[in-house]
């Protein structure tokens, strides 16, 4: 699991152009949209692509996307629940 | 209606100028986007949003902020009688071609919507006017090279029939070879340069 | 006092390929909106509503080359072609400027299965309007407005403010937009595409619908006691800017109440027949348009969407439906709001569900875009 974030947050960071933050930056409970790390709607948007590309997890609905990317943790959680690659 | 440039600023892969006067050198890069985040870290932007915007947007963001940087608009927070007045000829075209490229293989086929946002010219305003807070007459235009009559005509005419008193007007224009932008402060004040076609294309040509 | 006013149009849509065509089937309560699977290349299926290009094929053979001609470019060209059907001025002439609208013109060219088909400068939406101006032999370099889904209603206030100056007699406001995998697929990379036909305002809505299609309005100007009978002008209008978010619209709709505000300076609004929203359906959209409305306290007007007959047409959408609403002014008769059912927005529009006729002579025309652009544009019958 301690892998798997690490790399998520090296892959958001890369992904959503996340200029000047470091993995050690982003805490693993901390919100990823509305205050702590600042996230929008279009970067939800792009994580549910990154979802499908790296762990062949597709989300139709978008809704869902804001529960998913609660936090670093819950992210991790939910990939290793449903990856398929 | 007697309008002036109140100021000018260009942008290209070397440099930065203000009224004619070089404000900023920027050292040779290998990339055009690499060009335009040196000289934002030249220029001592702080503006994080600026690395998430596609290389078009990166050029206007960059070139509003020279051209309202030290004037009396920069810190108004609700500039409802400011017009943006764009134009350029490639469109969003590099961005469309990158796009493009997350759709064309069926095997790595992930539509990327932080890179379709960017495919329109006029999100370049949208960036402009979200960063200064700007609500007034907004127009992006395309011709095939840079055309001083349309831009002359139309922030006229926004002057003439509408709220406008301020306009930033000019052409951001970046392709896959490189990118220049040329933007005018343009109000009904008095200054050296008066807002006229010869003028326009005196700056532009000799910038 | 000089007016500015329309001499002629066309539509062309899924529903048809004249005004009258359309104004038919809308009037019918038709819908051009149908499911397509496997087309473009698009994995996965989508509702749109697409002009069938077999047909403009054939009508455009009869008077020019098809192979020599994108899509896109074909589709305007008709419809300009078939709009100065109705009229007899000079396309020709230098004092004809025109004015052209689109988001993506030839973007399709770029997938490399259609990129050898013209050479590679076409992309470029200076050179698909190169085409159009030089089908017409007009001398002048066409205006090229592209601003996302508000070019329709911008490219007409452009034309007004040339037709205002006195620098042409008249201008020919055209715009279109095609259907095709770069636009389809990047509107699913939003999540933004309806699951089924588009309903706007609705509480059950949950997307937009796409479409394609081109219109065409051809604009003069002269002394009101000259005006036509039963004539549309273009009285006012005003273009706006969120400063919120580059693809969402503004929670407070900002840039929209500006700009209606702007635009209904003088105006008395007790003559407003109606206001045509954008009403794309998306669940931000409509919301932000109410908001926007009630601000401006227009919530008593009656107001409808035309997406549910021809989808959201981008770059042709302000000039179809611009040709739309002239068409109910005319005939003094509101157009339904197809696809709405139940209102699903916070303040209380008043959503058009039947036909029925007015007296009032003037209307809006709004549209709201990516880049937080806001454009509304003042249409007023002359009797």
């Amino acid at each position: 699991m301690e892998a798997l974030i690490l790399e998520l947050k090296k892959e958001i960071i890369k992904v959503l152009n996340l200029e000047g933050v470091k993995p050690e930056d982003i805490d693993n409970d901390m919100p990823l949209f509305g205050e702590g790390l600042g996230l929008d709607s279009i970067d939800a948007l792009e994580l549910i692509v990154l979802l499908e590309k790296n762990y062949g997890i597709k989300l139709d609905d978008p809704g869902k996307g804001r529960e998913i990317f609660g936090s670093i943790n819950i992210f991790a959680k939910y990939i290793s629940e449903n990856q398929r690659k | 209606m007697e309008l002036s440039i109140q100021k000018y600023c260009t942008l290209e892969p070397r440099k930065v100028s203000v009224n004619g006067h070089k404000l900023v050198e920027v050292d040779v890069q290998d990339s055009l986007e690499k060009s335009l985040v040196q000289t934002y870290r030249v220029l001592g932007l702080n503006y994080l949003k600026f690395f998430k915007m596609d290389n078009l947007s990166k050029l206007a963001t960059l070139a509003a902020e020279c051209i309202l940087k030290d004037t009396w608009l920069y810190e108004l927070t609700d500039k409802s009688n400011l017009a943006v007045v764009l134009a350029n000829a490639s469109s969003s075209l590099v961005t469309d071609a990158n796009y493009q490229r997350t759709i064309t293989d069926p095997g790595n086929y992930f539509p990327s919507p932080s890179l379709f946002v960017y495919t329109l010219p006029n999100i370049t305003i949208g960036e402009i006017c979200l960063k200064h807070k700007i609500y007034g007459e907004n127009v992006f235009f395309i011709s095939q090279k840079f055309d001083a009559n349309i831009l002359y005509f139309y922030v006229n005419e926004l002057f003439e029939n509408t709220n406008t008193q301020q306009c930033i007007t000019g052409w951001v224009e970046c392709n896959e070879k490189t990118y220049e932008a040329f933007l005018l402060l343009v109000d009904k004040g008095t200054s050296s340069n008066k807002f006229e076609i010869n003028i326009i294309d005196k700056l532009y040509k000799t910038k | 006092m000089k007016v500015v006013y329309k001499m002629a149009d066309n539509i062309i849509s899924s529903l048809g390929f004249s005004t009258t065509e359309n104004m038919e089937a809308v009037n019918q309560g038709r819908s051009g909106v149908t499911f397509h699977a496997n087309e473009f290349d698009v994995p996965e299926p989508f509702h749109a509503s697409s002009v069938q290009f077999d047909r403009l094929n054939v009508y455009f053979e009869t008077f020019a080359n098809v192979s020599q001609y994108t899509d896109f470019e074909r589709l305007v060209i008709s419809s300009v072609w078939e709009a100065a059907t109705h009229t007899n001025i000079d396309l020709a002439s230098p004092e004809t400027l025109f004015v052209i609208s689109t988001t993506k013109g030839n973007v399709y060219l770029l997938d490399p299965e259609h990129s050898q088909e013209f050479n590679t400068e076409r992309v470029n939406l200076w050179a698909a309007a190169n085409e159009v101006v030089s089908f017409f032999k007009n001398p002048n370099t066409p205006i090229i407005v592209s601003q996302a889904c508000v070019s329709g209603v911008s490219a007409v206030l452009v034309a007004k403010m040339y037709l205002e100056s006195g620098k042409y007699k008249r201008v020919v406001v055209t715009g279109g937009d095609v259907l095709s995998k770069f636009v389809v697929t990047g509107f699913q990379s939003f999540k933004a595409l309806s699951s089924g036909r588009c309903k706007p305002f609705d509480a059950a809505r949950d997307g937009l619908t796409l479409g394609e299609g081109a219109a065409t309005i051809i604009l003069g100007i002269t002394n009101e006691n000259s005006l036509p009978d039963n004539c549309i002008t273009v009285k006012a209008g005003a273009i706006s800017n969120d400063a919120s978010h580059i693809s969402g619209p503004s929670r407070t709709g900002e840039g929209l109440y500006r700009a209606i505000m702007r635009t209904l300076e003088g105006v008395d609004t007790a003559n407003l027949a109606f206001i045509n929203a954008h009403g794309t359906a998306t669940p931000f959209n409509d919301e932000m348009e109410a908001i926007a409305l009630s601000r401006a306290c227009l919530e008593h007007v009656p107001v409808n969407s035309f997406k549910g007959y021809i989808g959201h047409t981008l770059g042709a959408a302000g000039l179809i439906e611009t040709v739309v609403c002239s068409l109910s002014l005319i005939n003094a008769q509101l157009v339904k709001c197809l696809g709405f059912v139940t209102l699903g927005v916070s303040k209380n529009i008043q959503v058009i569900t039947e036909t029925r006729r007015f007296e009032a002579t003037e209307c809006l025309k709004m549209a709201s875009g990516f880049g937080g652009c806001n454009a509304v544009v003042l249409l007023k019958k002359y009797n």
